[in-house]
């Protein structure tokens, strides 16, 4: 180390506390401005993938905003008036590949989301372990989920209840997990899939119970006829899907009248895609088709307006806070103007002077810069992390 | 006070003036033999230390010749007369003008630090805790200069001042913020230290105590034309 570094370092060392503010001051006018426009570009980039790689999505009218976050994020519930039918239709009109959902339910505060298994095909999401599911009664977990609740296959996941004072209601469901997909970082890492008939018996759609022909308790049977039982409500009903009660599980009801949330579709190609939203359009249905890139660019045009005030306050304030970091340069080298002046009497070059002080300047930069770089490094590495959870949190 | 051979300093109708406050300082003819002691005399604001920077080159006279070291140093360039400061004078101040942040040895050895001219070795090092050791603070290298007395801080600016081994000595009135036994024990040291390097001592100051065991005493009074310092 040559004679002014030696200088600098013991300098910086001496006023440790003055160099650690500056470095921590230059650190965070960097860190912020570089990662809140870093991670709003990630937020924003990973918006859109997910949206553009979604091409249609058909749901109940309303809130168009709310339709697109509910089918990409499965968050934010969405009005009803879907129903599986229109699965069916699509299918029969051979323009694109209809995928359902139904989303109403949480697990351990985790979406439960009913869907097919095309989805995942749809989604190109694989499994770490175990497999998708089979039958009634199998969940698989999104990779975030299965690290959150320390769940692996062949564990059990109870969906959380809805209403605990209404005995008619939804009974929670003992979910077996048989897979984990792979961690994917988009909201399928934040969700517990299940098949959507799986999703109607948390709704309360369909259930299982004791065989009512067996029961002999006179306090749970109400009327026994000929050819027709009738039970009170005191008949056990199955909260979990097992190989032994699988049979005892029906449904009451139409299936194609049975809700869903959201519907993605895959249309065959550009034309079929066309025909489709012409089949949406007009004040005869009662469903929309939206295209998720279009309404998430629509949204961004709309926060981006009021981002320019958050960028040019983060801007005024990098700014002011880069005067005042002037200001305490420039006090100190008044301050330190008599140390400059012996030195410049021991023969110091009024250069070496000014080295020494860009060398202070410089290290408390270069350190500040590095610092910065750290924290936006590790800010970007976990932004995915957070991301997902705030939109785990947005309702 | 002139002497013939062995000349170090010699002035002839120097004529200096500040151009910010007018201050003139007019010299018709100094001349200073090398290895003697000269006790500059004179009240506040009479130009001694402007004397003193004209000797080291900081300043440069508008008229006359200044002859230091039998270089004229009015007719050197920025840079030689730097380097020409840096290897042969070496300067104490009144307020010991050390540097906090760095300990007794490394004050001793800021002008290597600095001055990219002076080559920095092991000898050196060893020249400085010497002088460390010369002026008594052989055991307090280590220790910054807030730990010290006003007395050893001075002691810690002798060594500065010695450990480029100057020709020339300049003390801008090195006793003047120190006891009455201090001062005395700063004048005996800076006397025997210019005595074993065969240095000329230009010593400041107003106090008429000292003046005792110089070779020469040159008051200031005469010199002054008008302004202020």
């Amino acid at each position: 180390m040559n004679g002014p570094l030696i200088l600098v370092w013991h300098y910086l060392r001496h006023h440790r506390y003055k160099t650690t503010i500056l470095v921590l001051s230059i650190m965070l006018t960097l860190y912020l401005p570089v990662t809140i426009y870093m991670l709003v570009s990630d937020y924003q980039s990973r918006l859109t993938a997910r949206a553009e790689a979604t091409p249609i999505i058909v749901g109940p009218k309303g809130n168009r905003f709310d339709l697109v976050f509910h089918a990409l994020y499965f968050r934010v519930k969405p009005p009803s008036g879907l129903t599986m039918d229109e699965v069916a239709t699509i299918r029969s009109s051979g323009l694109a590949q209809p995928i359902p959902l139904h989303g109403m339910f949480t697990a351990r505060g985790s979406s439960i989301v009913g869907t097919s298994i095309e989805y995942f095909e749809f989604r190109n999401l694989s499994v770490t372990q175990g497999d998708f599911f089979t039958i009634l009664g199998d969940c698989v977990l999104g990779a975030n989920v299965a690290r959150k609740l320390k769940l692996t296959p062949g564990d059990y996941l109870m969906s959380d209840p809805t209403n605990v004072f209404d005995i008619s209601g939804e009974y929670p469901l003992n979910m077996r997990v048989c897979g984990i997909l792979e961690k994917n970082d988009t909201a399928d890492d934040e969700a517990v899939f299940v098949d959507i008939k799986t999703s109607w018996i948390i709704q309360g759609l369909g259930h299982g119970h004791q065989d009512v022909t067996q029961v002999t308790d006179e306090g749970v049977l109400l009327k026994k006829e000929k050819g027709n039982v009738v039970a009170s409500a005191a008949l056990m009903h199955y909260m979990e899907i097992t190989p032994d009660n699988i049979n005892t599980f029906h449904f009451h009801g139409q299936l194609d009248q049975f809700p869903l949330t959201g519907l993605i579709c895959v249309p065959n190609d550009q034309k079929s895609a066309i025909l489709l939203a012409g089949r949406y359009q007009g004040s005869q249905t009662s469903l929309q088709l939206l295209e998720p890139a279009k309404v998430v660019r629509e949204l961004f045009s709309l926060i981006f307006k009021i981002k320019r005030f958050f960028d040019a306050n983060v801007w005024l304030i990098s700014i002011s806070t880069t005067l005042l970091l002037v200001l305490v340069v420039l006090l100190s080298q008044r301050l330190r103007q008599r140390e400059m002046t012996t030195m410049f009497y021991l023969g110091c070059s009024r250069g070496i002077i000014w080295k020494l002080q860009a060398c202070e300047l410089g290290i408390i930069f270069i350190f500040s810069l590095i610092l910065a770089g750290i924290l936006t490094y590790t800010t970007m590495l976990y932004a995915p992390y957070w991301i997902n959870i705030l939109f785990a949190n947005m309702n | 006070m002139k002497k013939e051979g062995n000349t170090i300093i010699n002035i002839r109708n120097l004529d200096f003036q500040y151009r910010e406050h007018g201050f003139r300082l007019q010299i018709p003819e100094v001349s200073i033999s090398g290895g003697h002691k000269i006790a500059v005399l004179g009240p506040s604001g009479c130009g001694k230390t402007t004397f003193l920077r004209l000797l080291a080159g900081i300043h440069i006279p508008q008229h006359g010749t200044l002859t230091v070291d039998g270089v004229d140093i009015s007719q050197l360039a920025d840079t030689k007369r730097r380097n020409f400061r840096i290897s042969r004078i070496g300067f104490v101040f009144q307020e010991f003008e050390l540097l906090d942040y760095l300990n007794v040895l490394e004050n001793i050895l800021l002008p290597f630090r600095i001055n990219s001219a002076l080559c920095f070795d092991a000898e050196v090092e060893n020249r400085a805790i010497r002088l460390a050791s010369e002026v008594g603070l052989a055991d307090k290298l280590k220790q910054r200069p807030t730990d010290l007395s006003h007395g050893e801080k001075q002691r810690v600016a002798i060594a500065r001042a010695l450990i480029i081994q100057p020709r020339i000595l300049l003390a801008d009135e090195p006793t003047g913020n120190l006891d009455p036994k201090n001062k005395q024990h700063i004048k005996m040291l800076l006397f025997e230290q210019a005595s074993q390097t065969c240095a000329t001592l230009i010593f400041i100051t107003h106090d008429h105590s000292l003046l005792s065991g110089f070779d020469h005493v040159i008051d200031f009074e005469d010199f002054v034309q008008g302004g202020s310092q």
